[in-house]
């Protein structure tokens, strides 16, 4: 009896987390008249018509997407690994204020820096890419050592010791031993960096190459195109759903992961 | 100093070809069609335009600036503010004294919007008309009622749809289409004159008396005539409700002549545009411009640019595919309906006379006027606000030094 | 050695990198709140005049009111509703990951994306409300969107809707982490139920409640996109937040140097939530 209730507590709890997502489902495969009448009604005549135009308007900004998130991503995932070992297994000076500015970082929020990023883009004499943009959000995402150093900080250094009586060098220790015990860790880093820098706009809109902007762009683009006054709400809320399909399935396919390097001390008071 | 600085950075910028660019934020339909034939006519021209369209005022605002500080500066873009604030700023182009001739067939009072110290740096190109009253016909004949000439009949009116269970005013979530709204009370009500002193050169005797308090609350009076819906739409979504046989009035730009355009509905037939009441002939008009920033080595292209916007036939179509009247006097009419057409019949008697009101977005400084959409449309939004409260902020608000 | 200087060779470029592009740019902005910047950055020094703007200004007064009802809010909840949920998580039902995944995806949705989808259901003529009223319940009404006292618990709505899925997850690795031996000792003791979770279960998770806290409350003070798409901060300006009046003055509004100055008293109130935790932590030497 106790087991039935908690079933259908949890099922309610879903029901009502998903209500929204597959009320934009259900209103993505309606008519662009029928929208019009409400938002709760479900399809008279169910039409892939609005899907077919979203991927017709988004497939470009998708490749585009991708083609940011996944160097950007692993990148970042790899220097931060690299950064939090460092800083964790070498003694240097000042390593205790670096520790405390990284922490602080971690916070500060990063849409102020659009001008004078702006600026620093022109004093380099740089222009807008892909490039810039993955470099903008790899440098943005140093505080992410952070949580590398404290997952390291569990490490007995035997482990490294043994490894460099085998002749370890700085990389072979990095690829070899480092790298493996990490993983949780990473995966976590990894899903949190994916939808940061998927879902993220603004730096895209204005670092992002001209003629290829990220999906984020194509989506809030694509709403304020309108042909008649009145909203496209199933192209919209279609497109919506294309552009978060990604990092749905990310968490889909490594939810289980991110809990568990949630656990292995991700964020850990 | 810091000019000097500037010029070098755009300069940088300038050493390749001579292809002009625009950055604007003209995204949805008739906007869009109209950006296509500007870069059509800057092609058959002779010259080079590329156009970079922002969704959104405020992205397209961000990146302007961000554009400027990275050292890559379009060569014009679209502006909302008065020019007065972009010359502050950044050094803007000369576009030469043919340019200033064509200036001689524009209204005066646009004219004087164009010149920064003297010299031509901006191009209009269209004319909207701001106080127009939309009114569903349909649905006024079928209860016995006229559009109304003033505002005391739109209340009566008003008050009679409601009852008879439909919206009588649709309306969006904007500020300024509270500020349209408003405007549209001042000038009916208590004319031009008063809208002149006590909006724009911010009389004090006239903001504190009580004629402004009851002006307030007439305008506050109008959202009994909304509903709650108006929150999550746009002006666009409002008209949507007159074509759909929900509600009867809306106030607000000629850009909705285009929305009933497509839906293929009569003027004089199913729908009727008149000046807001108590406003007989008079044009309270605003006008898209076009920004030229300084670049030595596109400056001729940039000259010829605005030479061939400034057109006759130019303004003429450009004006048609936004939903505006030709800013030109000496434009042809040609393919407007019989709403544009009335629009521009007013704005020409109303120049002749001097009679023509600009916008409040063009005559008051950039805080004042953002200040003043603030109030109203906090004063709208809220049920605790007192009218009395609202005219002392609005005091404040038109007293705002940028 | 060459390990190790390998190793710092690694770091410290990236580090000085770092200090430029998040400390050197806080002090430029500082800078410029000291300056009459408007369309873009001026170098004329004005003193501490626009902080005194920022502060006399009723909008930005209302902005942190604002912020106050909708962090109380965007704490609370989702402490609670995470706590639940990974309790109910925990107890080894079946569809255990079909149910994480629910309960977890809608922190893989940007803010535009949660923003309109609440925006459509909040709708007071075509949303939710609609529906209850189309089920028989006429008189109900949901117009939070339209009520100037109300528009911003709207944004606490959907906020939490977007974040207890990550409190869940913080909170069910504590859970998980809690020593089973602990447990099964306090079980023979007679607790359970509620006794176990108050006595036993709750005090493990301390530092997951910590975990939590210094994700949500910098997290509720930047919180700007939502805003923007859920509300454009009406009705009005009675759902407005400090990041986005910063925003607005930044960027809309041609005042530079006031939002630098906004934008300086965020990052204040930031860092003195996170300030003290990082000091105690780097005493420890852990950080």
């Amino acid at each position: 009896m106790k087991r039935l209730t908690l079933y259908l507590l949890a099922m309610l709890a879903a029901l009502v987390i998903a209500l929204p997502l597959l009320l934009m489902l259900m209103n993505s495969f309606k008519g662009m008249a029928e929208a019009q009448q409400g938002f709760l009604t479900l399809p008279r005549e169910p039409s892939f018509a609005a899907w077919r135009l979203a991927w017709e308007k988004l497939h470009g900004s998708f490749g585009i997407s991708l083609m940011l998130a996944v160097p950007a991503v692993l990148l970042s995932a790899l220097l931060a690994a690299v950064n939090g070992f460092v800083l964790c297994k070498y003694r240097f000076r000042g390593e205790r204020w670096v520790g405390l500015l990284l922490v602080l970082a971690f916070f500060l929020p990063i849409k102020v820096y659009l001008l004078p990023l702006a600026i620093t883009m022109a004093r380099l004499g740089l222009d807008r890419s892909l490039g810039l943009l993955i470099a903008i959000h790899v440098i943005y995402s140093l505080p992410l050592a952070l949580f590398f150093r404290n997952h390291f900080l569990a490490f007995p250094d035997e482990l490294l010791q043994a490894a460099r009586l085998d002749g370890a060098g700085f990389w072979r220790l990095l690829w070899r031993v480092v790298l493996p015990l990490s993983r949780p860790i990473f995966v976590v880093v990894l899903i949190l960096q994916f939808t940061t820098i998927w879902n993220e706009y603004l730096f895209g809109l204005v670092f992002g190459p001209e003629d290829a902007r990220p999906i984020t762009a194509a989506l809030a683009q694509l709403s304020a195109q309108t042909e008649t006054g009145a909203r496209a709400y199933p192209l919209e809320m279609a497109a919506a759903l294309l552009a978060a399909a990604p990092t749905l399935v990310v968490y889909l396919l490594a939810g289980r992961h991110f809990t568990r390097g949630l656990v292995a001390g991700a964020v850990k008071g | 100093m810091k000019r000097l600085a500037l010029i070098a950075l755009l300069l940088a910028g300038s050493a390749q070809a001579a292809d002009l660019e625009l950055l604007h934020g003209w995204t949805s339909g008739s906007e869009a069609a109209m950006v296509t034939e500007l870069a059509a006519a800057a092609q058959r021209g002779g010259v080079d335009l590329k156009t970079t369209a922002v969704a959104g005022a405020s992205n397209a605002n961000t990146l302007l600036k961000a554009r400027f500080l990275s050292g890559h500066p379009p060569t014009l873009a679209q502006t909302d503010k008065p020019l007065r604030i972009w010359a502050e700023a950044v050094p803007l182009a000369d576009l030469g004294p043919v340019v200033n001739a064509q200036f001689a067939a524009l209204p005066h009072a646009v004219a004087t919007e164009l010149r920064s110290a003297g010299k031509p740096a901006a191009v209009p190109l269209n004319v909207h008309r701001l106080n127009t009253l939309w009114s569903n016909q349909r649905l006024l004949r079928a209860h016995g009622l006229p559009v109304p000439q003033g505002w005391d009949e739109f209340h009566r009116t008003a008050e009679a749809l409601r009852r008879a269970g439909l919206l009588p005013l649709a309306i969006g979530s904007s500020a300024g289409q509270k500020l349209s709204l408003f405007v549209a009370v001042v000038l009916g009500r208590a004319g031009r004159d008063f809208f002149e002193r006590a909006l724009v050169q911010a009389d004090p005797a006239l903001l504190a008396s009580e004629r402004m308090t009851a002006l307030l609350q007439e305008f506050r009076r109008l959202k009994s005539y909304t509903d709650t819906g108006q929150v999550s739409r746009d002006w666009a979504g409002a008209t949507a409700l007159l074509l759909q046989g929900k509600a009867v009035f809306q106030f607000t730009g000629d850009w909705a002549n285009g929305e009933f355009q497509k839906a293929g509905w009569q003027p004089g037939v199913d729908y009727d545009c008149t000046a807001a009441p108590g406003h007989a002939g008079l044009h309270y008009f605003e006008f898209d411009r076009l920004v030229f920033f300084a670049q030595p080595a596109r400056l001729g292209a940039q000259q010829r640019l605005a030479g061939l916007l400034l057109a006759p036939e130019t303004s003429t179509r450009l004006a048609r595919l936004k939903g505006g009247i030709p800013v030109r006097r000496d434009a042809g009419l040609s393919g407007f309906n019989a709403c544009a057409q009335r629009s521009a019949a007013d704005f020409r008697t109303g120049e002749a006379r001097g009679e023509l009101v600009l916008a409040l977005s063009a005559r008051l400084g950039e805080s004042a006027h953002d200040s003043l959409k603030d109030v109203l449309s906090a004063y709208w939004a809220s049920e605790r606000m007192t009218a009395a409260q609202a005219q002392t902020r609005l005091a404040q608000a038109l007293r705002q030094v940028d | 050695m060459s390990e190790r200087r390998t190793a710092l060779a690694c770091l410290i470029p990236l580090l000085l990198v770092g200090a430029v592009f998040f400390y050197g740019f806080l002090l430029w902005t500082g800078w410029l709140s000291l300056t009459r910047s408007s369309l873009l950055p001026s170098n004329e020094f004005v003193g501490l005049k626009q902080y005194e703007r920022l502060l006399l200004d009723p909008r930005w007064q209302a902005a942190l009111w604002n912020l106050l009802r909708f962090g109380l809010g965007f704490v609370l909840l989702p402490l609670l509703i995470g706590l639940g949920l990974a309790l109910l998580l925990d107890q080894k039902l079946r569809g255990e990951g079909a149910l994480r995944w629910v309960w977890l995806h809608p922190m893989a949705l940007s803010m535009v994306v949660t923003g309109s989808a609440w925006r459509w259901l909040m709708d007071p003529e075509q949303g939710l409300a609609e529906g209850v009223r189309s089920l028989g319940w006429t008189s109900f009404r949901w117009d939070w969107l339209a009520q100037e006292d109300m528009a911003v618990y709207a944004l606490v709505v959907a906020a939490v809707w977007q974040i207890s899925g990550f409190v869940m997850a913080i909170f069910l690795a504590g859970l998980r982490g809690i020593d089973e031996s602990m447990l099964q000792a306090a079980r023979l003791d007679g607790a359970q139920g509620w006794k176990l979770l108050r006595r036993v279960i709750l005090p493990q998770l301390g530092p997951s409640l910590f975990s939590a806290l210094l994700v949500l409350l910098p997290a509720a003070i930047k919180t700007f996109d939502l805003v923007v798409v859920l509300t454009e901060g009406g009705p009005g300006q009675a759902s407005e937040l400090p990041a986005f009046y910063m925003f607005q003055m930044a960027f809309e509004r041609s005042r530079l140097g006031l939002g630098a100055a906004s934008a300086m008293v965020l990052v204040m109130m930031v860092l003195s939530i996170v300030l003290p935790y990082a000091v105690v932590r780097s005493r420890k030497g852990v950080a």
